[in-house]
């Protein structure tokens, strides 16, 4: 049988919404546990009261009852039988169905023959049983005697009878205030669950868009791995859509974060194709607004973003809408070791970035100035030169310590 | 000894009465029917919704509990739930049988909620009155929809899909009113 909560069977077993086998297993299961019949005692008080509370309350008509006396006066309501209406489905006779009857028929026959003095036995017995009595004396029968003291004793019965029954009804009550208790702990306990089960449900609610949230954010508050931390191609769309609420949210929480704190957004540049001399500091310091963060959105155009992790000594590159190259070419970081002197490489970018986004981290050197000048160019693979040769892609600064 | 009689619980003085049906007495069983027989007939009206049904069930119910009194196993239900489950059964297959017969009417699910009642019942006493007119209120605060299937599952014997069908809801849905149903239903009982 499929497990279901007691009461919720014993409602299903009353109401009639179990299968045959169900049913049989049930009751398989009342006739051993009185726990469950206890449940199946209140269950059907609940419904009783359903009832009563459902029905207005009618008379039959006279004649009814006057059909029943008379059936019952004619013999046609045949009478008694041990025919359970629990298990109204399983109506075989039970084979010992006749036992009581034939022991009742035996015993008469029994008492008869005692009767007609057929049990009296041999003469010797009769003598050895007369030798017995003389030497005991006589037995007196006292008929009125007899009646006094089946009087007494029934009148003792009757005093036992009425002290049992007073002590079946402490007991019965007993028996229905523990019933009570253990339904009322029953529905505290049913009540316990489905708060547990709301709690749940509101922690996966909120794991779920935590996990949005993150999936969302990565690409901009992930902590910093040795090189690469997480190319996410399914950032550049996201960023496009700028309807989306969740999305605003982000931004301005990440506008929030860089204000007050130690990662600092210098500056997002768009893309050049001029050499390195060409260039210079790139766009502004400050926050990026949310107008300024759509107006990158909207264009496809590549651009970087630098924030600082003072703890690891790390500066995260925050790389969008990366073009694609050929095997032949590879992006390449550079910085500048000093004020005024030239640019160092820190090495290619994975190729993992190329027509994707993501994020990078960068050991600066030691030297670095703060606002160290960054700078993406296209090199041939496998350049190793001491300053970029290739177009310059992206110009971004690395932001000052806190 | 009658005096003790009295003084029990009724659920107690009801085993007694029935326990003395159990031995063939008439009396007995003339008392039950006093007590149960506005309810018997009042249920199988609900279910069957006609009068002349109602009241056979009332008698073949009362037959039943003439023959079926030693069966009566109290760890189970009060002899009053006793007798109005042997009740919900016969009308319901009473119901099942009369939707079986070719020629049957078909009578609205519904029909029986509109039943004009003529004959409501005179002999309740003050308490009984008072104690149904509690339920009553109780039962007014469960959601019609749960009443609604309870009421089907109940009076109309119908399983969970015909309730799905009948209320035009899917079966997980009429699954679930039902369940809350139940649920509430103890709620508002066992509550003090």
């Amino acid at each position: 049988m499929k497990q279901r909560p007691d009461s919720q069977a014993c409602f299903d077993y009353l109401l009639d919404q179990m299968s045959s086998r169900e049913r049989r297993t049930f009751e398989g299961a009342l006739a051993k546990d009185d726990g469950l019949a206890r449940k199946l005692y209140s269950c059907s008080e609940d419904l009783t009261k359903f009832v009563e509370g459902s029905v207005e309350l009618t008379k039959p008509s006279d004649r009814v009852w006057q059909q029943i006396s008379s059936d019952i006066r004619n013999n046609t309501i045949q009478f008694p039988t041990t025919k359970s209406v629990w298990t109204k489905r399983d109506s075989r006779r039970p084979s010992w169905y006749f036992i009581w009857p034939a022991a009742a028929g035996i015993l008469l026959v029994l008492n008869l023959l005692q009767l007609t003095g057929w049990f009296n036995g041999s003469e010797e017995s009769q003598v050895a049983s007369s030798q017995q009595e003389s030497k005991q004396g006589p037995i007196e029968i006292v008929v009125r005697g007899e009646d006094v003291v089946s009087e007494q004793q029934l009148q003792t019965l009757r005093d036992q009878i009425a002290v049992l029954q007073r002590d079946l009804s402490v007991l019965n009550e007993n028996v229905q205030s523990k019933d009570q208790e253990l339904e009322d702990r029953d529905l505290r306990l049913t009540n316990l669950e489905q708060e547990r089960e709301a709690l749940v449900q509101q922690i996966d609610n909120l794991e779920q868009n935590y996990l949005s949230l993150l999936e969302v954010a990565s690409p901009v508050l992930a902590e910093p791995g040795e090189i690469m931390v997480q190319s996410s191609p399914e950032y550049v769309s996201v960023l496009r859509s700028e309807e989306d609420g969740p999305l605003n949210d982000i931004w301005s929480r990440v506008n929030e974060l860089l204000n007050g704190s130690n990662i600092a957004l210098l500056s997002a540049v768009g893309a050049t194709r001029s050499g390195v001399d060409e260039g210079g500091a790139g766009g502004g310091f400050g926050a990026l607004d949310f107008q300024e963060s759509t107006e990158l959105a909207r264009t496809p155009d590549p651009y970087a973003l630098a924030f600082r992790n003072s703890e690891l000594n790390q500066t995260i590159v925050s790389l969008g809408n990366l073009p694609n190259l050929s095997d032949e070419q590879e992006l390449h970081l550079w910085t500048r070791s000093e004020e005024g002197e030239g640019l160092v490489s820190i090495g290619p970018l994975p190729r993992s970035l190329h027509g994707s986004s993501g994020d990078v981290a960068a050991q600066l050197p030691m030297d670095a100035p703060e606002n160290a000048e960054l700078i993406i160019s296209v090199e041939d693979s496998g350049y190793a030169g001491e300053e970029p040769q290739g177009d310059v892609l992206l110009r971004t600064q690395s932001p000052p310590e806190p | 000894m009658g005096e003790s009689v009295k003084e029990q619980p009724p659920q107690l003085e009801w085993e007694t009465t029935l326990s003395q049906v159990a031995l063939g007495s008439e009396p007995a069983l003339r008392r039950l029917y006093q007590e149960f027989s506005a309810l018997v007939f009042s249920v199988a009206l609900k279910v069957l919704g006609d009068k002349r049904e109602a009241e056979e069930i009332t008698q073949d119910v009362f037959a039943k509990i003439w023959r079926l009194a030693s069966s009566y196993d109290k760890r189970k239900a009060s002899v009053k739930s006793w007798i109005v489950m042997m009740t919900r059964s016969a009308s319901i297959d009473k119901l099942r049988k009369r939707a079986r017969r070719p020629d049957s009417d078909s009578r609205n699910t519904y029909d029986v909620f509109d039943y004009q009642l003529q004959d409501v019942y005179e002999q309740k006493s003050p308490a009984q009155e008072r104690a149904v007119s509690i339920l009553q209120e109780k039962l007014e605060s469960l959601r019609p929809e749960y009443r609604a299937c309870l009421e089907l599952a109940y009076f109309k014997g119908y399983s969970q899909k015909e309730i799905a069908s009948a209320m035009k809801v899917p079966e997980g849905t009429a699954k679930t009113y039902l369940r809350r149903g139940l649920l509430r239903l103890r709620q508002l009982f066992n509550s003090k």
